[in-house]
């Protein structure tokens, strides 16, 4: 048995080993999605390809490493077979990819020719091919219609790239430099892991190597059950929707917690998507990880194996969460993966909740919902370029049981996450931000308030237009962040389009608008999905999701409520018509007497609600009804979704468009 | 008899290194005087004074140089005393500061705190949100005006801040640096309302592409500014009081020093002076050793901070972080964690690990040994329990160390829930602490893309020279030198910095570049940093300028900061600096790692312009026999792996230049122990430097 200090020692040193591969990969593909959305992982695995270590970035993609490894184990161990030297790589999430986009690269370490460990990298790219530009294959009818798969090929052979696969996979890409110089990094990521990992075996020897590994992970899963133990048993429940294409489809997830044990059962969510929005069960099983980490782990190694012990997942094959083949998932990380790991992290701030221990571990939902903007034409100085828009990513984070969310404070599978500068969207790209902000009323109101979230508004630059812009995202039907213990849930994801506008001659009177309605052209709200263009007077808005509240708004500190409206997180009409709190202007004070009154009547009104037997759902839908969109409560669309047969995408747009506009009419 | 002075005054202790003409060192110590941090600093002085039998009036009155390192603006900044201050910035964009790229809430934090997100937050602001005012204009990427500055808009927000009791105020608009008229113009309006307040301009203090960063830093800036002008006024005051004649120049985070006036306007450039004077000592001692690359580690009570010399040059961190914010500022890069000699030992619940750090005991209470109340043990204790510090002679043996009370401490907490001999968990603790240094040695000089074998390792600071002879082992160093006055060895290294005036300017371009444009830029910011450094006294013979081109490939994140090494860039040039390029982007960053085909983008031109100080050479001493024997001091039981050994203790001040001593063996000095581990030796050179090797 290996003693507690050389057992500590080890331990952080298999972290800054797996670190030091995770920055490798980020050092040698130098591109702004490893970097700055940390859109990928690394990790270190036992020879049948458990996790044991895994870095601090997406934390789905470091459990996509094991389960491509658990295949590679199963099927290929005899042919081609398994040997020093090799790397292998994967793109098909059947296998363990968290979708096409995401890579995985992984590698067998051998020490004196036996097998003693895994090691991989996986990074999200931007074009892999389908007949789409970037990742979301509009229009497909199944995974045939999305990427060309890759499933795991031994590419390096004895160190050597095989340049004939290598261009197989390359082949198919509209960026093929850059997949081509990510490869590149996950092959370096696997190799300095690999050199590492067999200087420490050198060092300390096979035997306390193996017996470190196994150590780690019974202790993590010994520390895990002990967390679990500590809190009371039942079953929470949380149902969240992927609004896409028309169609929702439900997320359910119960969450069993008995004695140390967590059992998630996925098996009432909806049937699956024909394509895009799925996920396969090897994303759902990292999904719901991912939820489990930050929650319960926050002091506990990121050992997903020791963890993977005490947790059971339960899923129903040909449901949105564990999709059958052939159905697509080419959205999975945005759409099926994510709200697992939203609904499950909702399970996991009630199960918290009901603790008097543990609750201000809480945090109600982060984000529940990514906006993601593609773009693809020509830039300012006449080349090519595509890339992504991703300002949304400061979404807010979810209240806590003793103070507010962060305020544009990103979300919860990637903390490091960062947003670039306008400076660098701006000489990169041909646009112009006419504002990037915190936005009021956006973050779920509560005792404590839900982070607030971004919005921004910009418009094309020095060329005539933009011909690509496909803008998707989960939770603009319905919002994806959910409130806790009685807080309400935050705003929905919003994007429109206001065309042929005036903005250049409100510039040229020395007039920055800093509100869409100051500008005048015609609206056209997208939804869910929705490819199109930026014309040269096209302004475009949105706004991203905020976080999850806690607790009554009715109960907030009315100081609060006037700090926020004097940051401008809250609208002085919000505070009176949620949090029930009166506050005067010019300048900003409360009106205490006003307040009481006010929040008697919000409360006798909620009292009327009830007793004319409206849902409290129908108060949630309300609440998070957002000004442009006007967000239609879904709940009697959910109950059948079924994925609704694709028109042509023109009229789709159009279609929605006209009822859009019907129902801002309406307002 | 003239006399160079330096002192870094830091949290704990004024550290002051009295250099004369003839290239003797003095170094002295005083406790830091948070309520006001001069008294400290004359504290030191006089101390020294007292060591060379001279009043403090004397020595001040003889001094040719006063440099100084000073803590007061890092303390502002973390304990949030700075000024009341205003930030204008163009209208939309008022919220860049708060959003913080929605990073700020994990800026310069550990992973271990990254992953408890339920305790994440973003900075407490230091300019709240109404303080913060968005005028309407606008500038495009090409610095063409979207929209005029509107005068009327700027007058109502300047008032609204004077209103609210501003007394200083930033000024930060997008794409500033590439068209200025619009701050320069605000601060005109500003001091026609008000002529006193402090202003700083972002395209002035850090004309940097990064709205975000360049925001930050004009801020902070101009929250210090105030704070940093009191002190140093009060500062002068009292020198001068004491007879001192120059004008004191003052360490930047950017390893030079300039005069008070630059001090001032400047004093977000002061955050990390101190460690940034122990690189540039490593600098200025390479140089007398004759080594270009080396490792700098400074371990005190509670951090442990690692630099890197490459051929010669302290490297730079590109965006800096101070109290969660990223700046753009010129700062030598010192990467710490949380470990040190007060750093907690103690046991991981539910998993039964021995843990250690990152909380430190700080120097209140302190580790247990110090009897001021600590209770939880620290490493500090563990060198106490091994016979490795000696409780009669810590710091000279002013300090008494309680052995019994460590010992007590580590046996309850560590050795008896993990069922182990008190010497194996004060063993366990140190081994622990030993390997979290090495990892931070392997991340800076290897995540950066050097191999620390290639390097030279310095230890300074109180606890250095105790650890350095583990983690250097364990990085695979060949040389450790432990410098002759390793406590105040920044100190040492302030007062051999040259005056420095840097300037720099983003203007992005792609490739091909226009050689006639990138001269225009580097003549006009050679011509500022000559003037100034002209104003400054510093006559044309003693200038010489370092220029520097910030580049990288198109739609890629990594800069790579390339010497332009003429004054006049043609064509042959620029080739030049792209093979560089390249060559630099794949030793940083990955053999093939370069992304050619992307193109290549300069975006920062930067100049530092230097003026070189005369200072005395080093004094040199023969080597003299090696024996070390009289300055052996007793033979005392020291515990290592596999048990107690009977190991020689020397004195450090009895030992000479050429006295070699292989380990085991503790040599100490007033101010530090320096632990020789069996398999290495210890040598006295020339300068006084302790030089260790493997045997």
């Amino acid at each position: 048995m290996i003693d507690p200090i050389t057992l500590e020692i080890f331990r952080s040193r298999l972290a800054a080993i797996n670190d030091e591969a995770a920055t490798t990969l980020r050092l040698v593909s130098g591109s702004p999605v490893a970097n700055e959305a940390h859109d990928m992982n690394t990790a270190l695995m036992t020879p049948a390809g458990e996790a044991f270590a895994i870095g601090v970035y997406i934390s789905i993609h470091a459990m996509s490493l094991a389960s491509t490894v658990q295949t590679i184990v199963r099927e290929y161990a005899d042919n081609p077979g398994i040997s020093e030297g090799d790397i292998w790589m994967s793109n098909d999430p059947y296998v363990g990819a968290c979708h096409q986009m995401d890579v995985v690269v992984v590698a067998p370490i051998f020490f004196d020719g036996e097998l003693v460990a895994w090691t991989g990298g996986t990074c999200h790219q931007i074009d892999l091919g389908g007949p789409v530009e970037g990742q979301v294959q509009i229009g497909a009818k199944s995974i045939y219609g999305e990427q060309p798969l890759v499933t795991p090929i031994k590419f390096v052979e004895k160190g050597v790239v095989r340049k004939d696969l290598e261009w197989l996979f390359l082949r198919h890409s509209r960026l093929q430099n850059l997949a081509a110089l990510d490869l590149k990094a996950m092959i370096a990521a696997c190799n300095v892991a690999t050199e590492r990992l067999r200087e420490l075996i050198g060092r300390y020897g096979i035997e306390t190597y193996k017996d470190a590994v196994s150590s780690i992970i019974e202790t993590t899963e010994k520390q895990f059950r002990a967390r679990v133990r500590e809190l009371p048993d039942g079953t929470f429940r949380h149902r969240g929707y992927i609004d896409a294409d028309g169609a929702v489809y439900p997320v359910v997830v119960s969450m069993t917690k008995e004695d140390d044990h967590l059992t998630f059962d996925f098996s009432e969510s909806a049937p699956q998507a024909p394509a895009l929005v799925n996920c396969c069960r090897p994303a759902l099983e990292g999904a719901t990880i991912s939820a489990i980490l930050p929650y319960l782990c926050y002091d506990i190694p990121w050992c997903p194996a020791g963890i993977a012990r005490a947790v059971e997942i339960v899923s129903k094959p040909g449901t949105v969460v564990h999709a059958e083949w052939p159905a697509g998932v080419s959205k999975a990380t945005t759409t099926g993966s994510y709200m697992a790991t939203i609904s499950s992290s909702v399970c996991m701030s009630k199960l918290l909740a009901a603790s008097e221990t543990y609750r201000d571990h809480v945090m109600a939902t982060w984000m529940g919902g990514l906006f993601v903007e593609e773009l693809f034409g020509t830039d300012q100085r006449g080349n090519y370029f595509g890339g992504t828009i991703l300002d949304a990513m400061a979404g807010g984070s979810g209240a806590r049981s003793y103070k507010d969310g962060i305020d544009t404070g990103g979300f919860l599978d990637s903390p490091s996450s960062i947003i670039a500068n306008i400076e660098d969207y701006e000489f990169n790209y041909p646009v112009l931000y006419m504002y990037r902000r915190q936005q009021a009323d956006t973050g779920g109101a509560g005792k404590f308030r839900g982070g607030a979230t971004v919005s921004m508004m910009y418009m094309a630059h020095d060329v005539g237009m933009i011909p690509t812009k496909i803008m998707h995202a989960i939770g603009v039907e319905q919002p994806g962040s959910a409130g806790i213990a009685g807080g309400l849930p935050s705003c929905t994801n919003q994007f429109v389009l206001k065309r042929d506008s005036n903005i250049r001659a409100l510039l040229g009177r020395g007039i920055i608008p800093q509100e869409l309605s100051e500008v005048k052209g015609t609206l056209e709200v997208a939804t869910g999905i929705t490819p199109t263009y930026q014309g040269k007077n096209d302004v475009y808005h949105c706004i991203g999701m905020g976080g999850g509240g806690y607790g009554d708004p009715l109960t907030r500190d009315p100081e609060l409520v006037m700090r926020d409206v004097v940051n401008g997180l809250v609208t002085p009409k919000w505070a009176a018509k949620i949090y029930g709190v009166v506050v005067r202007a010019n300048p900003w004070r409360l009106d205490l007497a006003a307040t009481q009154k006010q929040r008697e009547a919000v409360y006798r009104e909620r009292q009327k609600n009830a007793e004319d037997g409206k849902s409290a759902a129908k108060d949630r839908g309300r609440t998070a009804k957002s000004k442009v969109s006007g967000a239609k409560r879904q709940s009697s669309r959910v109950k059948h979704a079924v994925a609704a047969p694709k028109k042509k995408l023109a009229i789709q747009v159009k279609t929605k468009q006209t009822k859009t506009k019907a129902r801002v009419k309406k307002a | 008899m003239n006399y160079s002075i330096a002192v870094d005054s830091g949290g704990t202790f004024a550290d002051c290194i009295v250099v004369d003409e003839q290239g003797h060192v003095t170094a002295a110590k005083a406790p830091s005087t948070p309520d006001d941090y001069s008294r400290g600093v004359l504290d030191s002085v006089e101390r020294a004074a007292k060591q060379l039998t001279m009043t403090l009036d004397d020595l001040l009155s003889q001094a040719t140089l006063f440099a100084h390192g000073t803590t007061v603006a890092t303390n502002a900044l973390l304990t949030r005393s700075g000024s009341r201050t205003g930030l204008i910035t163009t209208l939309g964009h008022e919220d860049a500061l708060i959003i913080g790229r929605t990073v700020q809430k994990v800026a310069g934090l550990t992973e271990g705190e990254i992953t408890y997100l339920a305790r994440l937050d973003k900075a407490d602001p230091i300019v709240p949100r109404p303080l913060i005012k968005g005028v309407t204009e606008r500038v495009d990427y090409k610095g063409a005006v979207i929209v005029p500055l509107n005068e009327k808009d700027a007058r109502r927000a300047i008032r609204e801040l004077l209103e609210e009791g501003c007394g200083a105020i930033a000024v930060s608009l997008l794409w500033s640096f590439l068209y200025p008229a619009h701050e320069r113009r605000i601060r005109e309006l500003i001091h026609e309302q008000a002529p006193d307040v402090f202003v700083s301009l972002s395209h002035e203090l850090a004309p940097v592409i990064k709205e975000y960063e360049r925001t930050a830093t004009t801020a902070i800036n101009a929250y210090l500014g105030q704070v940093a002008a009191r002190y140093l006024q009060s500062l002068i005051e009292r020198l001068k009081a004491h007879g001192l004649k120059p004008e004191p120049v003052i360490m930047q985070s950017s390893g030079g020093v300039v005069p008070v006036e630059q001090a001032q306007a400047r004093a977000v450039s002061l955050l990390s002076s101190g460690p940034a004077g122990g690189v540039m000592g490593a600098v200025e001692l390479g140089k007398a050793l004759g080594y270009r690359d080396l490792i700098t580690t400074d371990v005190g009570g509670t951090s442990f901070d690692v630099g890197l010399v490459v051929e010669g040059e302290p490297q730079f961190s590109l965006s800096p972080v101070f109290a969660k914010y990223h700046t753009v500022l010129p700062s030598i890069d010192i990467p710490s964690i949380g470990a040190g000699g007060g750093s907690i030992a103690w046991i991981e619940p539910g998993a039964g690990l021995l843990k250690v750090g990152p909380r430190s005991a700080g120097s209140v209470p302190g580790p247990v040994c110090y009897d001021q109340g600590g209770t939880e043990p620290t490493v500090t204790d563990a060198n106490v329990v091994l016979n490795r510090l000696n409780p009669d002679f810590f710091l000279g043996g002013s300090k008494k160390l309680h052995a019994d009370k460590a010992r007590a401490a580590i046996e309850e907490k560590i050795a008896q829930p993990l069922g182990i001999s008190v010497q194996e968990a004060a063993l366990g603790i140190i081994d622990i602490l030993d390997a979290k240094m090495a990892d931070l040695v392997r991340k800076v000089s290897i995540g950066r893309g050097y191999d620390p074998r290639d390097f030279v390792l310095l230890a300074f600071g109180g606890a250095g020279p105790m650890h350095v002879g583990a983690y250097a082992r364990d990085v695979g160093v060949r040389e450790i030198i432990i410098p002759a006055h390793a406590s105040e060895f920044s100190a040492w290294g302030i007062v051999g910095s040259d005056l420095m005036n840097l300037r720099q300017v983003s203007e992005p371009m792609i490739a091909p570049f226009d050689p006639a444009r990138l001269n225009e830029i580097y003549h006009g910011l050679e011509q500022e940093a000559r003037a100034t450094l002209a104003r400054e006294g510093i006559s044309n013979g003693n200038v010489s300028f370092l220029r520097y081109i910030d580049m990288r490939y198109r739609g890629q994140i990594h800069e790579v900061r390339v010497p332009v090494t003429t004054d006049e860039l043609g064509e042959q040039e620029l080739a030049k600096i792209h093979q560089t390029f390249e060559d630099t982007y794949n030793r940083k960053y990955g053999q093939g790692a370069a992304y050619r085909k992307a193109g290549i983008e300069a975006r920062t031109y930067q100049v530092r312009g230097i003026g070189k100080i005369p200072k005395p050479a080093w004094v040199k001493h023969e080597a003299g026999p090696a024996d070390a024997s009289p300055a052996l001091k007793e033979t005392r039981q020291v515990y290592f792996k596999g048990g107690w050994r009977a190991t020689p203790v020397y004195a450090r001040e009895q030992m000479r230049t050429g006295n070699c001593v292989n380990g085991p063996a503790l040599v100490e000095a007033v101010d530090t122990t320096v632990l020789v581990p069996p398999d290495m030796s210890l040598a006295i050179d020339g300068y006084g430097n302790m030089v260790m090797q493997g045997v």
